[in-house]
């Protein structure tokens, strides 16, 4: 034993101990800083990349004494391919700005696959730095019936190495001991060698000495894959568990949204009627209440979101799923996992892209998110609800296939293409591949453990609430005073809806409706769409009931609004508004526009910048605005400047 | 499959499931372009990506199973099951075992 090599820092009593937690990605070492820290976690970024830095605290074998863990990116080697790679590097040498350097090293490997670890164990402990050794898996190891000597292992690399069970907590707290005096740690006498062959020569005769005995297959993983990986059942259960998987964030979210809205009208009329009239209570039931129900409307499609996609990575299905997938995803420049994501973004961007993290490859993560808004989501189902039924005939195309049901599903497929298709652009383009190839190991099938399952998705939804959750709340209270205010004289003969129509004409919003009419009328759209397009930027849906309040319609739901719009004339000219071309190059913006701050709260979460979501903006917009002018142009040339009765 | 099956060599994207090889080289895309002194694997991004999951010189891989689309390929090597794209695996020169060889 040497403790003659004890780096800086761990001298210093005064600040707490670094350590940091390095491993390659399925070695368990999430499944260990959990159950290390509790869910004291705190999550953010890397500066400068989209790769997710993750900091907890945990507490030592002595006394109440405390340090900070840091759980480095997954890597299999030192040597990084990428700048994203280079993080765990950088954090080694202290150059990573504001991320504390570890005054020591705890290193994960998979104990089945403890050969082709040891190179990469040998590399990192000659960095210099105290180190240990974690081997995972070692229930798994013993199930294969494998074996190894871990006293040999220690006397073999010449530091501390410690073996563990993270999801059932075994092993754990003899960790914890070893934490507490990291000073006290063994070192090598000699350093493994630097070139890479004969480090390779060196693990292999570390390997042969401390595996007793190679575990075979696993044998319930052989089993269930030849079916979930079979050619056509594989590819039947693919498509099974995707269409599930969509169905449920659907369907099951529909009721717990439906109810947190009904919360929300509650709460904000018991608002209303606590506060005296006026603008302090319109804005505590219409701002801030409606600000709030905003951001939890989300909740339920995240959490379930979160809780199918956890229990399928941590079940072993992600991967395999990721197999099926992984050609038709490759002709576009992404991989497997981007689809999961991709689909869920039908439901709803936000949790869509949250999904996205399980995309290894920090610029496909990227490509995905940029394109997550182009699938057509829920919100943009009451638009084209509204627009179809009220100026789509209800025609039978084809036997039971009407117009309107195809029109709905031209403008899925629309979206969908154009994701794609933008996909590969970005690819060709913009975020060209970062030269990784394409690597996955695909884990034995495992039972997830509750505890962990429960505390993933609690994270998540907890993360989204309070790093999210914030900018939409901000976003709502802005759009409701541009709406609202200024307040101006109402001339006192109209009744309730004309007068509230009034009040939105003269607000800042319908100002700025009416100033943005001259850029917007090459769409055929005039200032009262336009009004409805900047409230719609809270969300899609809220451009149907922005469209009731300007045409002063009392619901939104009945007959009366689509009446209003079919009728709706230009006061000067005496033409139709809504014209068939008007009404095509509408749907068309909303296929493409990212009218919805919620999601580009979430981009600016997940990628760390508002580089990103400001270029989503952007583009979407250019997108959605060309598109809409070809379209509006196209109809309007083919006739379309009346409705055929 | 040919009789003399020990000494011929093949890339492993052109080897069948259930098959054994050894790994003769893997061939960087720096050795192609770059010609003479790019000649060590671990000059080459991306063997030396293959070199840190295990596939290098003398690792033994089974061929498992292909995607059904026909793309990627899961291979078994170092007791653990890895997927890789014939991109890559075109660059994997392997050499037939005649059976397990699995200590």
């Amino acid at each position: 034993m040497t403790s003659s090599a004890i780096p800086n820092g761990l001298s210093n009593s005064a600040s707490p101990l670094v350590f940091g937690l390095l491993g390659s990605p399925n070695a368990g070492k999430t499944t260990l800083f959990n159950a290390l820290t509790g869910l004291r976690a705190k999550v953010g970024n890397y500066p400068g990349v989209t790769v997710e830095r993750r900091e907890g605290e945990v507490s030592l074998g002595r006394g109440d004494s405390r340090a900070l863990l840091i759980d480095l990116p997954g890597t299999y080697g030192l040597t990084p391919i990428s700048a994203d790679e280079a993080v765990v590097n950088d954090v080694l040498s202290g150059s990573a700005v504001g991320v504390a350097r570890p005054d020591a090293l705890i290193l994960v490997a998979d104990a089945c696959s403890l050969s082709r670890s040891l190179p990469f164990i040998g590399q990192a402990i000659s960095l210099g730095m105290q180190t240990c050794v974690v081997l995972t898996m070692l229930d798994e190891l013993a199930a294969r019936g494998g074996s190894l000597d871990i006293q040999r292992l220690e006397a073999s690399l010449g530091v501390p190495v410690v073996g563990v069970v993270g999801h059932r907590g075994r092993g754990i707290d003899a960790l914890r001991q070893l934490l507490g005096d990291p000073a006290g740690w063994s070192r090598p006498a000699i350093d493994a060698p630097q070139d890479r062959a004969e480090r390779t020569g060196w693990a292999n005769s570390i390997a042969e000495n401390v595996i007793t005995q190679r575990p075979a297959r696993h044998q319930l993983t052989e089993r269930v894959d030849r079916v979930v990986l079979h050619p056509v059942w594989g590819s039947l259960l693919f498509l099974a568990v995707m269409v599930l998987f969509f169905q449920l964030i659907f369907t099951w979210a529909s009721p717990a949204m439906d109810a947190i809205d009904g919360l929300i009208t509650a709460l904000a009329s018991l608002a209303r009627d606590a506060l005296p009239a006026g603008w302090i209570a319109d804005l505590v039931a219409d701002g801030l209440v409606a600000g709030v129900g905003s951001v939890v409307i989300f909740l339920p499609q995240i959490i379930i979101l979160f809780a199918l996609l956890y229990l399928l990575e941590d079940l072993g299905y992600m991967a395999r799923a990721a197999f099926v997938v992984d050609r038709l995803m490759g002709r576009i420049g992404l991989e497997g996992r981007s689809f999961v994501a991709l689909l869920s973004s039908y439901a709803c961007a936000v949790p869509g892209i949250m999904a996205t993290r399980t995309i290894p490859s920090p610029r496909d993560r990227l490509v995905t998110i940029l394109v997550a808004p182009l699938m057509t989501c829920s919100a943009r189902l009451p638009v084209y609800a509204l627009l179809i039924s009220a100026f789509v005939p209800e025609r039978s195309v084809w036997g039971p296939i009407g117009l309107q049901g195809l029109i709905l599903l031209g403008l899925y497929v629309a979206g969908a293409v154009a994701a794609l298709i933008v996909a590969a652009l970005f690819k060709k383009t913009l975020i060209r591949g970062d030269g990784l190839p394409f690597t996955m190991e695909l884990p034995t099938y495992r039972w997830p453990t509750g505890r962990v399952w429960l505390s993933q998705v609690v994270g998540s939804a907890w993360a989204f609430i309070r790093r999210a959750g914030t900018i939409i709340l901000a976003a709502s209270i802005i759009l409701w005073v541009l709406l609202n205010f200024p307040k101006v004289e109402i001339p006192a003969h109209l009744d309730e809806s004309a007068a509230s129509a009034y009040a939105l004409e003269y607000s800042a919003a319908g100002r700025i409706g009416h100033a943005i009419e001259p850029a917007i009328a090459p769409l055929g759209f005039d200032w009262k769409i336009g009004v409805g397009l900047i409230a719609s930027l809270a969300a899609r849906e809220i451009l149907v009931a922005t469209l009731a309040q300007v045409y002063a319609t009392d619901g939104e739901e009945g007959e009366s609004l689509r009446e209003a719009l079919r009728n709706d004339r230009d006061p000067e000219t005496g033409n139709l508004v809504f014209t068939p071309a008007t009404v095509g190059a509408l749907l068309v913006f909303f296929v493409f526009a990212l009218q919805c701050t919620s999601t580009l709260a979430i981009m600016r979460r997940e990628t760390n910048s508002w580089r990103w979501p400001a270029f989503a903006f952007a583009y979407l917009f250019v997108l959605a605005y060309t598109a809409s002018f070809v379209t509006h142009r196209v109809i309007t040339a083919l006739g379309g400047t009346d409705w055929v009765s | 499959m040919p009789e003399t099956q020990s000494s011929e060599i093949r890339s492993l994207d052109q080897i069948p499931n259930g098959e054994f090889v050894e790994v003769v080289e893997v061939v960087g895309v720096m050795e192609v372009a770059e010609a003479a002194d790019a000649h060590t694997p671990g000059d080459d991004p991306i063997a030396r990506r293959l070199d840190d999951l295990g596939v290098r010189k003398g690792t033994q891989i089974e061929v498992i199973r292909r995607a059904p689309l026909g793309d990627p390929t899961i291979y078994e090597l170092c007791n653990y099951q890895l997927c890789l794209r014939r991109t890559e695996s075109a660059r994997i020169l392997v050499r037939l075992l005649a059976k397990p060889d699995r200590s």
